[in-house]
């Protein structure tokens, strides 16, 4: 630290001798010499150790001694740039800077792991991104089947699990926290994502970082955070549109078909951005169909979305608007299969109930900035999710939450910038099945980032936040974090990071009192918040040689929690009947440990008329309980995770033809609940499961592939075989995966 | 500064916690059944709803342990006055409030239910158990 301070010291002393000579002046502008758009934050060193960056146009400027020096500009992602000037006294020097991209992997700009702008490489957390080509190219709508799809990330019945950082519980609560453009998107009282009303029909990326990120974004960030970042209008008018059709297949095991005709599916969705001077707009809409391939599990969904930017003419920097994120469903969730024999895609009518869900959040929002000094937000989310079910009202219920935070991104000096920000989240819940109930979160963080040399990063965060529900608080969480980033070479960048998260248990894990059939869910009012940390060290490699281009992360990381919830089957006292029964209670129980590594590589390469990648991942996870009065891991496995999962993709584009393969492989559920497998409570609950998970829980893998065809520059025809090898697997008990189906899109872009 | 005091802070919250007693009585023996009652009645002949609970209990330090018949885990509830006993032999967990726990002695009661009459009233077991 004394070294460092020390260094900082020297830079701004030397910074302040050499301008006092002011004999000369350097100035320019740095733009991208594919796209002509200037480039912001480019290191521009000159000297000993002296430096400067260029600002948001590109522009950058500075005083030096006269005669002779070499001034080079460094920017991650692009080529070096050297320049030698020979400056005579009083001189002023115009330079115009052309950088070229070599790695573009590595200089992609994402926002979520520090709440700005920053690239990916110079990062100290592991963050994946996944563009929307992918989405397209591969004919995913679903938001929950693309994070499933994910290195080191599994979705189990609708709860994502990070690097094996959850288990199933069973719809309640999440430890992965979902965003929309940086704003909450989980419901108010099962704490879940509702990943139908996600809009994936206007997407720039999906940013996910891998890690507890309570520090920026709160409770329920335990274990990770998906950002959807919606697309903004760009200045040629843009109109996107596709209309699918498909149909499934027949199972593995033939006797589970019990359709006469095929389950189809439908699926459509357009998408319209576009500036009218000051303003930018954007609406999009989607509507499915999807009969599904089990009985009673079907959905018809819709959404629409719409956005307003304003930039205001009198005030720079000054920009308003408004996003608006709807959508309305009609399903059926699958509950239970009706047997293993014949039944495990056929669930009884007495296990499910016909869902009414609407989902309307209305996020208005007011950002100023000052350059590239300091900027200020104010967002605001005002949200609704409604879940009615017709035929059993005693289940509905109302979410209503009022959302908002103030943020400001300023520049304390030339190497340190900090952002801090408040928040409050206010909830309101109507429900027959969980009571009424009113809870309230505050929050107030700071984060600073300090660059003492133009290599090294370091970051450092704090936040405070207090939960209160009924008017009963909760004790005030401090939560830290604490990273760094060091350019080891032109490609090469080395990180480690620290982070803790807290997830405060939701309304449903407390107050959930209710009989499902035969199922009784108990409340479990007294229920403690979760807790943890966990700590990463990684390194990611830009790659480039001749025309391919690409990069390398490989990380290790460990991680530990406490006062986990799950729900265990076991005996309770109802408490309206004060009897004594069998069922679900919502019990701190697992302290989490879990020692992992992960691999990905993307490598790009274009040559002629073909444009090929390659890319995929490995991750490995060692998930234990341990034991918090001896501190050590007891050798038993959490429930509901895998040891090994991993990903390759391939896609290859020739002339107006292209293709993408996709395999993935995971290995066995290492453990469950207990009672699946007792003879008696697992037969109850799911016929023949315990029989059926002896045979085939063995881990899986899976292909998928995509063939397409571009017509003219606007449009395009593809067709799609997802689990093209018809492989039979499972998620958490009961929930058979989609076996082989087939779709044709025809996709347009104009 | 900010650096150290916030990674200096985050070390401090994660620090490991104290020792248990209870944890220390509780693995240090194997246990020998000495009454296992329901509803007051000796409840270990064939049938009875404890008879998988004769024999010796023993709660490892890793968590896992074996209760009589029943092979499974074991964990304390967050203020260590419940022992939660699982098995995949058990058709559910079993949430046993602590009544005694000494060198000598350990006592555990619980409320299950009465599957003859399952809106009637739980049946209360007791458990005792002394050191081998």
């Amino acid at each position: 630290m004394r070294c460092l301070i020390l260094s900082i010291s020297l830079l701004l002393l030397c910074s302040a001798a050499k301008s006092n000579e002011n004999p000369g002046a350097v100035r320019g502008k740095v733009t991208d010499s594919g796209t002509g758009e200037p480039l912001a934050g480019v290191y521009v060193l000159y000297g000993r150790q002296l430096g400067t960056t260029s600002n948001d146009d590109g522009l950058f400027s500075y005083n030096t001694s006269s005669g002779r020096h070499s001034v080079s500009f460094q920017f991650i992602g692009y080529g070096t740039v050297t320049k030698e000037l020979n400056l005579a006294p009083g001189d002023t020097v115009w330079l115009d800077i052309v950088m070229e991209m070599k790695v573009k992997e590595i200089g992609q700009i994402v926002v979520s792991a520090g709440k700005t702008e920053q690239r990916i490489a110079e990062l100290t957390v592991s963050l994946d991104i996944v563009k929307s080509s992918f989405l397209s190219d591969n004919h995913i709508s679903d938001a929950q089947e693309i994070i499933n799809k994910i290195t080191g990330i599994e979705v189990l019945d609708g709860q994502a699990s990070v690097r094996g950082g959850s288990g199933f519980s069973y719809g309640a609560g999440s430890r992965v926290l979902a965003l929309i453009d940086g704003l909450p998107a989980v419901s108010a009282d099962a704490g879940n994502i509702k990943w139908q009303f996600l809009p994936l029909e206007n997407l720039s990326q999906i940013e996910i970082i891998k890690g507890a990120s309570s520090v920026l974004y709160g409770s329920s960030a335990l274990n990770g955070v998906i950002n959807f970042r919606t697309a903004d209008a760009t200045n040629i008018p843009v109109t996107q549109f596709f209309a699918e059709a498909g149909v499934f297949g027949n199972p593995a095991n033939r006797k589970w078909a019990w359709w006469d005709t095929p389950r189809s599916f439908f699926t459509t969705s357009v998408s319209h951005l576009q500036k009218i001077e000051k303003t930018d707009l954007g609406i999009s809409g989607y509507f499915s169909a999807d009969e599904g391939y089990r009985r009673l599990n079907g959905e018809k969904l819709g959404r629409v979305t719409f956005k307003l930017k304003h930039f205001d003419k009198k005030i720079e920097g000054l920009t308003y608007g408004l996003n608006i994120n709807s959508g309305l469903t009609v399903k059926r969730d699958f509950v239970v299969w009706e047997n293993a024999e014949t039944g495990a895609l056929k669930q009884p009518e007495s296990a499910t109930a016909e869902i009414h869900g609407s989902f309307i959040a209305l996020d208005p929002f007011v950002t100023l900035k000052n350059k590239s000094l300091s900027k200020h937000e104010l967002k605001m989310r005002l949200q609704s999710t409604l879940n009615r079910f017709p035929e059993s009202h005693q289940t509905n219920s109302d979410a209503y939450s009022v959302f908002a935070e103030y943020q400001i991104w300023h520049k304390l000096t030339g190497f340190m910038d900090l952002t801090a920000g408040l928040s409050e989240n206010f909830s309101l819940i109507r429900s027959n099945l969980y009571d009424d109930h009113r809870g309230l979160n505050i929050a107030g963080y700071a984060q600073l980032e300090i660059r003492p040399l133009n290599r090294l990063k370091t970051v450092a965060g704090v936040r405070v936040e207090q939960n209160s529900l009924d008017g009963i608080k909760d004790k005030t969480v401090p939560v830290f974090r604490a990273g760094l980033n060091w350019q080891a070479a032109e490609y090469t960048f080395l990180r480690a990071s620290f982070g803790q998260g807290y997830r405060y248990p939701s309304v449903a894990e407390k107050h959930a009192s209710t009989t499902l059939g035969s199922v009784i869910i108990f409340p479990s009012p007294d229920i403690l918040p979760e807790s943890g940390w966990n700590m990463e060290t990684g390194i990611k490699q830009g790659l480039s040689a001749g025309k391919m281009t690409g990069q390398a992360d490989f990380s290790i990381f460990m991680s530990q929690n406490i006062n986990m919830i799950e729900y265990l089957l076991t005996f309770d006292t109802i408490p309206e009947t004060n009897i004594t029964s069998t069922g679900f209670k919502a019990t701190n129980i697992e302290q989490s440990r879990i020692y992992g590594s992960e691999l990905e590589l993307i490598l790009t390469r274009e040559f002629n008329q073909v444009k090929a990648t390659l890319s995929g991942g490995y991750t490995f996870i060692y998930p234990v309980e341990f034991n918090r009065i001896t501190n050590k891991s007891t050798g038993v496995y959490l429930k509901y995770r895998r040891k090994h999962s991993g990903k390759v993709s391939c896609s290859v584009s020739w002339k107006k033809f292209f293709t993408e393969i996709n395999l993935y492989g995971r290995s066995k559920i290492l453990r469950i609940d207990d009672f699946f497998l007792n003879e008696v409570t697992g037969e109850a609950i799911l016929p023949g499961f315990p029989e059926y998970w002896r045979q085939h829980n063995t881990g899986h893998f899976l292909a998928d592939g995509t063939l397409g065809y571009r017509i003219n520059k606007n449009f395009s025809v593809s067709v799609a075989v997802k689990n093209i090898t018809n492989t039979e697997y499972m998620g958490r008990p009961g929930d058979i995966q989609p076996h082989r189906n087939f779709s044709l899109r025809f996709s347009g872009k104009i | 500064m900010f650096f150290i005091v916030v990674a200096c802070l985050a070390i401090l919250t994660s620090c490991k916690e104290k020792e248990s007693d209870r944890f220390d009585l509780l693995t240090g023996h194997i246990w020998v059944a000495v009454s296992l009652l329901a509803d007051g009645v000796d409840a270990t002949g064939p049938g009875g709803v404890l008879e998988g609970f004769v024999g010796d209990v023993k709660f490892n330090t890793d968590g896992t342990g074996y209760f009589g018949s029943y092979t499974g885990t074991w964990n304390f509830d967050v203020t260590e006055t419940k022992i939660i006993i699982s098995s995949p032999s058990l058709p559910a967990s079993i949430p046993t409030n602590i009544v005694e726990l000494t060198s000598s002695s350990l006592k555990l009661q619980a409320l299950i239910p009465n599957l003859q009459n399952p809106t009637g009233p739980a049946i209360n077991i007791e458990m005792a158990f002394r050191p081998k």
